[in-house]
């Protein structure tokens, strides 16, 4: 792995952090977690990371409202998303709201939700696509798009 | 002038009048100041039989047979007498004795006048060859006799609907080419109406349909009588909404005649209006309350609407109070057929009240489980992929084990707890605390709340330091709340601050109260009467089954309770059950039902 990535894990289960943080801990991320939406939503807008692993099914503040709120206030890390079993319904709301997987808990395997956050985390995101492409002259833009 | 005259000129021009009760009145006194004049009789007895009430023929038939004893060889009291006998319809062996008595002795008009009010006696007798040979004698005599024509055209319909046909025929085409006059055109109307009814009755409605449209260029008007019986032909056809379209220009002229509107009412069935037809119906019996036609387009009406019991309920009053419609209608087999479909509803009901309760604790519980399976497979994946990759030491396994060992714990109890509900037994009562319950539940269903952002507040009153006991089914009770909590939570499930209250209280005059409420939209007039009748439902249909209402209604019935709605102040609906306590039920039902061993 070329770097350390920056995860956050929101989840309200103490020990689903505590087994997922301990996986990616040892595989070289650094994790902080989050047991709320309200406490999620307020470290995804201090701190930079690079994916989020978000449960839907939280009180207070579930994982929709919160990724739509860090939305709102211009986070644009990538979430991946953690339902129950056949919330499908969950899992469209989210897509819509630009999240990048979704897994559901009861069938997950860690090392294809490991693969999947390396992988989003390696693209670069499309703020960072505009800003390479607007640092290009013009006509070279052009003959390259 | 004499007291006499004076009484007899009173009477006189009462009658003049039109005054004709009054006038009898007064002849009951000249009766009695003079017994010896049979002019009080006679003038008594014709006009009570011309022009009061059936029901003072008996009063005109013993007037007549006083007079008769004054004046024995009278023709003309014995001709009254024997028009008498005959409109009171009884069964008189005198009626025949006195025709023959009198046919002799009346001449000219006099004589066909006997001669058809004897007709008349033998048609109600049911004796229609012997009808049949005076209405040709009449013809004999008079050739011309229209009355007679149509007389023995129905006769012919009981006896050879085939030579009835013809004979119809006959009079339709020798009356058409007859000279004309107001008496032809009248008698065309009215022998088009016949024929064509008879045509009906014979089930030739083509043929009617036809006859009515030649009718129609004949006369070249319209006559309601006319467009009533078209209507009728169409309705036969089945062409219902052309005759209802006829039906509604005739109920504006005749906003009373109840044959128009029991048409209608046949028509906006047919076409699948029921609601529009009950109407009518029920305008068909406010003119007349006694019309078994009008009751029995009600049942049928109320039994298409899938409304079993109430249209039982009509059924049985048809049959009760006009067994001979009954029968006509053939409602002892629609009645037999609904109590089929009533046991069918029954059972029906049965399984989807099972498959209600199931149905909504197996989803609960779906989403319950989903969390420990959900830390025993992350943990589990985590380990094996540890092993792959050589990251596992030998202290990682208590924890794991640890791990898994307490979600299958956590499994367990969600599994348990759903098979006590699932298999509680539903039929004995216990003590039951409602604020336990309350709590039970809740902590099964509360992540359908959570899940979707929906605030549940819980507020058990605990106050008086007395539990909140009553005697219950606490299954049935726990599946009361459950209905509640889900319709709350549905109502709420698209707004943005959702939430929804579970309060218990203990009301001043010991009542046991558990409200659920909710902050959505409430439920609108029209719908609060509906809303406890099974299977009617606001909710699409994958969500409700219409039954919930109506099951926890009857539940907390049987409990002795009451289940009911309130709009929610400030917004939002709210479901009251109100069961009595403990101490006070305990005191109300017999001795031997309340057990207090613990069945939890």
């Amino acid at each position: 792995m070329e770097r350390e990535y920056k995860l956050l894990i929101v989840d309200d289960e103490s020990e689903i952090l505590n087994t997922y943080k301990e996986y990616f801990a040892k595989r070289d991320f650094q994790v902080e977690v989050a047991s709320n939406g309200i406490e999620g939503l307020e470290k995804l807008i201090h701190g930079e990371f690079d994916v989020a692993i978000v449960d839907i099914q939280m009180p207070k503040m579930n994982g929709i409202e919160m990724i739509r709120l860090a939305r709102k206030e211009g986070v644009d890390t990538d979430m991946v998303i953690l339902t129950g079993h056949g919330d499908r319904d969950d899992a469209v709301a989210a897509i819509n709201l630009g999240v990048s997987a979704w897994f559901e808990k009861p069938s997950i395997e860690m090392s294809k939700l490991k693969d999947k956050v390396v992988d989003i985390a390696q693209v670069i995101s499309l703020t960072e696509v505009e800003r390479i492409l607007s640092a290009i002259p013009n006509g070279e833009q052009r003959d390259r798009l | 002038m004499d007291s006499k005259d004076t009484l007899r000129m009173q009477i006189e021009e009462l009658k003049e009048q039109g005054r004709y009760s009054e006038a009898a009145e007064l002849l009951i006194q000249f009766q009695k100041e003079y017994p010896d004049d049979v002019w009080g009789f006679y003038e008594f007895a014709t006009i009570t039989i011309r022009h009061l009430n059936k029901a003072r023929y008996g009063e005109a038939r013993i007037a007549i047979e006083l007079a008769l004893k004054l004046d024995p060889d009278s023709l003309n009291l014995k001709r009254l007498l024997f028009d008498t006998l005959v409109w009171m319809k009884g069964e008189e062996p005198n009626v025949d004795e006195m025709f023959n008595e009198l046919v002799d002795k009346l001449y000219g008009k006099d004589n066909l006048r006997l001669l058809y009010t004897y007709a008349s006696f033998l048609s109600r007798s049911k004796r229609h060859e012997q009808e049949e040979q005076i209405y040709l004698e009449i013809l004999r005599k008079s050739p011309n006799e229209y009355g007679a024509q149509l007389g023995l055209a129905r006769c012919y319909s009981v006896r050879d609907a085939e030579l009835a046909g013809k004979y119809y025929e006959n009079l339709w085409n020798g009356l058409q080419q007859s000279d004309p006059g107001k008496r032809r055109k009248h008698r065309l109307i009215d022998i088009a109406l016949r024929y064509s009814g008879f045509l009906r009755k014979q089930n030739r409605i083509a043929d009617a349909y036809t006859l009515l449209n030649e009718a129609e260029s004949v006369l070249k008007t319209q006559t309601v009588d006319l467009i009533f019986e078209k209507a009728v032909v169409l309705v036969k056809m089945g062409n219902h909404s052309e005759a209802y379209e006829l039906l509604k220009k005739i109920n504006i002229k005749r906003p009373k005649d109840r044959l128009v509107l029991n048409q209608m009412g046949v028509c906006l069935w047919a076409m699948g209006k029921l609601d529009e037809a009950l109407e009518v119906y029920k305008r068909e019996l406010e003119i007349d309350p006694n019309s078994p036609y009008g009751w029995t387009g009600i049942g049928i009406t109320l039994s298409e609407m899938g409304k079993h019991q109430e249209a039982r309920e009509i059924f049985l009053k048809v049959q009760n109070e006009f067994p001979d419609y009954a029968t006509k209608f053939g409602i002892q087999e629609r009645f037999r057929e609904l109590e089929q479909k009533i046991v069918d509803q029954q059972i029906e009901l049965e399984e989807a009240k099972k498959f209600s309760y199931l149905g909504k604790m197996a989803s609960a519980v779906a989403h319950e489980i989903n969390q420990p399976v959900g830390i025993i497979r992350a943990a589990t994946s985590a380990g094996l992929s540890d092993l792959d990759e050589e990251k596992f030491q030998f202290e990682n396994v208590k924890p794991l084990l640890e791990r898994i060992w307490t979600q299958t714990e956590r499994l367990n109890a969600i599994i348990n707890n759903f098979r006590r509900f699932a298999r509680g037994d539903r039929t004995q009562r216990e003590i039951v605390d409602i604020n336990e319950l309350i709590a039970r539940t809740i902590n099964t269903f509360e992540v359908q709340f959570t899940q979707r952002n929906i605030a549940l507040e819980t507020n058990l009153n605990r106050s008086d330091d007395k539990p909140l006991r009553v005697w219950a089914n606490p299954y049935q009770l726990e599946e009361v709340l459950i209905n509640l909590m889900t319709n709350a939570r549905e109502a709420v499930e698209d707004k943005e601050t959702a939430k929804v209250w579970v309060r218990t209280n203990r009301r001043k005059d010991g009542k046991i109260e558990m409200i659920v409420e909710d902050n959505g939209s409430g439920i609108v007039e029209e719908y609060r009467d509906q809303m406890f009748v099974p299977f009617v439902s606001t909710k699409s249909s994958e969500k409700g089954t219409g039954l919930g209402l109506h099951i926890s209604r009857r539940i907390i019935d049987e409990f002795g309770g009451r289940l009911y709605y309130q709009d929610r102040e400030g917004g939002g609906a709210r479901f009251t059950v109100e069961l009595p306590a403990l101490d006070s039920e305990r005191n109300n039902k017999n001795g031997t039902r309340v057990q207090t061993t613990n069945r939890g």
